[in-house]
């Protein structure tokens, strides 16, 4: 047999599948999915209609109404199918040209939350963005090895992260252009002409239920001009698109400007980085802003999607992001209410602390004096984070686990500390479902 | 055939159904998050994550093709934008959820000694490679779907197939000549 059928053959052969619990628990996440759903059941539809629709004819003569009904609709509104066709053809072809360009990106949330930027693109290797923070993210990954600055222009303090692994050029643009870009004629709906930002444009619904878009193109120049993407949880809009000839190549440059502060730091790009498996714990977490205000949490970890806050004010959070809706439970002691609130952004997961904070010792890292804690005379040492933070981490000596972290962000001081990494933690802990008795359930509107 | 009735009885809310659609397909779908990604922890997060929203999503779509092909194909996309999120949120605490993991020997995913020395051999290969040679031996695409879904000319998804292959050839050198 040929070495490659047989590689072909071991590739189709090859046996992976996940331990019980796992399956169990996707299973079970994908029956709520399911059972959340839209689906019309067969047992509820009505019947009469399953009856008219079982007559031989009647399907295809409710089809044909329907086509022909489509049809005179797109007609009414854009002129002719034909048309309509011909003009999505012609996006397309723009943007298989991939061409410097830039717009104002914007992510409005469920839950009320918005990002916004404006995005750079020089070609697929390179982009700058111009975040609504003020940072600036200029990521270089034509040059080898690849290169991220953040600049931060308030604090006049860049950041530039090297990845030492790569060994060639990464295309790493968002490519939402290229993904409008795949989408076949037949799924984009026309949706007639709008003046949008001063252009005539011309409208296209391509419905998905993941990646909804709607494009409107420059009439005159088939290029983008407002698209907006619908994801569950989230809508994407990108307008005020520039497409210069070419822009300025210090728009680009990974050297940070005249008077900025530089630190450079190593990273790998590889995904499996060395890393801890970490169990239950609790810790507190102590924000200090410079204002003088300060919250502190004693929070408990189940995993990274599972956390419940014992606040300052006495209040109870349990927070679950591992579901498709995210759900938080906050008990208040005083009033004796049980506050629900859900929405469906998940599953998502809280950054990991802990092996944030020991993957900065990559060499880079810079040793801090020994600290006394907890009775033990624990290690320190200084690095900062892919995001630009400067955390200064303990670990215990015979552990290695962090005892205290203080990291410096960008509008506070984080320390956690008191790590508890041995007393056990019930799972009805985490259970955003479990209201104590007495208490009164109030349910905020779902997002 | 029975894909098409699974499909059918699953759109009409049948968990039975749901349930035998994700034991013949478990493997196929974990086994090409893992060789794409080499990463078992986000293997599984992906996996998970594509077949809660097929089964979310599933009374609002259309599968045309083979179902196998379909939930690959998805678990290829949902690996592409997990790779992109990750690149284009990385750099900030916030957002990234620095899931990346390495292997685990006491994690999720069990799997046989072939499975193990593959991932390690395909974990060599660029990204690329990687995606090409999953979509065309797992999915079952031809090179030329696979140069329009990726957006790309098909002598590039030929000679990524090839080197790939030829990588891969090397690498497994034992188990291909055995």
């Amino acid at each position: 047999m040929r070495p490659t059928v047989k590689i072909k053959r071991l590739l189709s052969q090859a046996n992976y599948h996940f331990d019980e619990a796992t399956r169990r628990e996707i299973l079970d996440d994908a029956r709520q999915a399911l059972g959340q759903s839209g689906r019309e059941s067969a047992a509820t539809a009505p019947v009469g209609w399953r009856k008219f629709m079982k007559k031989t004819l009647i399907p295809f003569a409710v089809a044909a109404a329907i086509f022909i009904a489509a049809g005179l609709a797109i007609y009414v509104t854009t002129g002719s199918i034909d048309i309509a066709t011909v003009a999505w053809a012609d996006v397309q072809k723009e943007l298989q040209k991939m061409r410097p360009h830039s717009y104002l990106y914007r992510t409005q949330y469920a839950d009320g939350k918005t990002f916004s930027m404006r995005h750079y693109e020089r070609n697929s290797y390179g982009r700058r963005e111009e975040r609504e923070t003020g940072e600036i993210f200029i990521f270089d990954f034509s040059k080898v090895p690849n290169e991220l600055l953040i600049l931060n222009p308030d604090a006049k303090k860049a950041v530039k992260t090297v990845y030492t692994d790569t060994t060639e050029p990464k295309h790493i643009n968002f490519d939402v252009l290229g993904f409008v870009q795949r989408i076949q004629a037949t799924d984009a709906k026309p949706l007639g002409e709008k003046t949008i930002e001063g252009k005539t444009t011309t409208g296209f619904h391509c419905p998905d239920p993941i990646n909804d878009f709607t494009i409107w193109a420059d009439t005159r120049t088939h290029l983008p001009v407002y698209v907006e993407l619908v994801q569950p949880g989230r809508t994407i809009i990108m307008s005020e698109f520039q497409y210069p000839d070419n822009f300025d190549p210090s728009l680009f440059s990974t050297e940070p400007p005249a008077g900025y502060e530089l630190k450079v730091r190593k990273e790998t790009l590889k995904q499996n980085q060395p890393t801890v498996k970490v169990g239950r714990y609790s810790c507190t977490d102590t924000y200090r802003y410079p204002d003088g205000r300060e919250h502190t949490n004693r929070t408990l970890r189940k995993d990274l999607s599972h956390r419940r806050e014992l606040r300052t004010n006495g209040t109870i959070f349990i927070c679950d992001l591992s579901g498709a809706k995210l759900k938080t439970l906050t008990l208040d002691p005083n009033t004796q209410k049980a506050e629900f609130w859900e929405a469906g952004r998940g599953p998502r997961q809280d950054p990991d602390i802990i092996n944030i904070a020991l993957r900065l010792k990559n060499g880079n890292e810079k040793t801090l004096a020994a600290r006394e804690i907890n009775g033990k005379s624990c290690k320190g040492f200084e690095g900062t984070t892919a995001g630009g933070e400067d955390w200064s981490v303990w670990v215990d000596p015979e552990s290695g686990m962090p005892v205290l972290i203080e990291a410096k962000q960008q509008k506070r001081l984080m320390i956690i500390s008191d790590f508890d990494y041995k007393t056990p933690l019930d799972d009805s802990l985490f259970d955003v479902n479990n209201i104590p008795p007495g208490y009164e359930l109030v349910k905020k509107p779902q997002q | 055939m029975e894909d098409a009735i699974l499909i059918w009885r699953l759109k009409r809310g049948d968990i039975e159904a749901l349930s035998r659609i994700y034991e013949k397909y478990e493997s196929d779908m974990l086994a090409a998050a893992v060789h794409l990604l080499g990463d078992t922890h986000a293997a599984k997060d992906i996996v998970h994550d594509v077949f809660v929203k097929f089964a979310l999503f599933v009374h609002k779509r259309s599968i045309y093709g083979s179902l196998q092909s379909f939930l690959i194909t998805s678990v290829v996309n949902a690996v592409r934008d997990w790779m992109r999120h990750c690149q284009r949120v990385r750099t900030t605490l916030e957002d990234c959820p620095e899931a990346a993991v390495a292997d685990d020997p006491a994690g999720h995913i069990i799997a046989d000694e072939t499975a193990r020395k593959l991932s390690e051999a395909m974990g060599q290969l660029p990204y690329e490679q990687r995606e090409v040679i999953t979509l065309h031996i797992q999915c079952g695409m031809r090179f030329k779907t696979i140069a329009r879904h990726l957006a790309i000319s098909l002598n590039t998804v030929q000679s990524r197939y090839r080197y790939g292959l030829q990588k891969l050839r090397s690498l497994l050198n034992s188990e291909v000549e055995s």
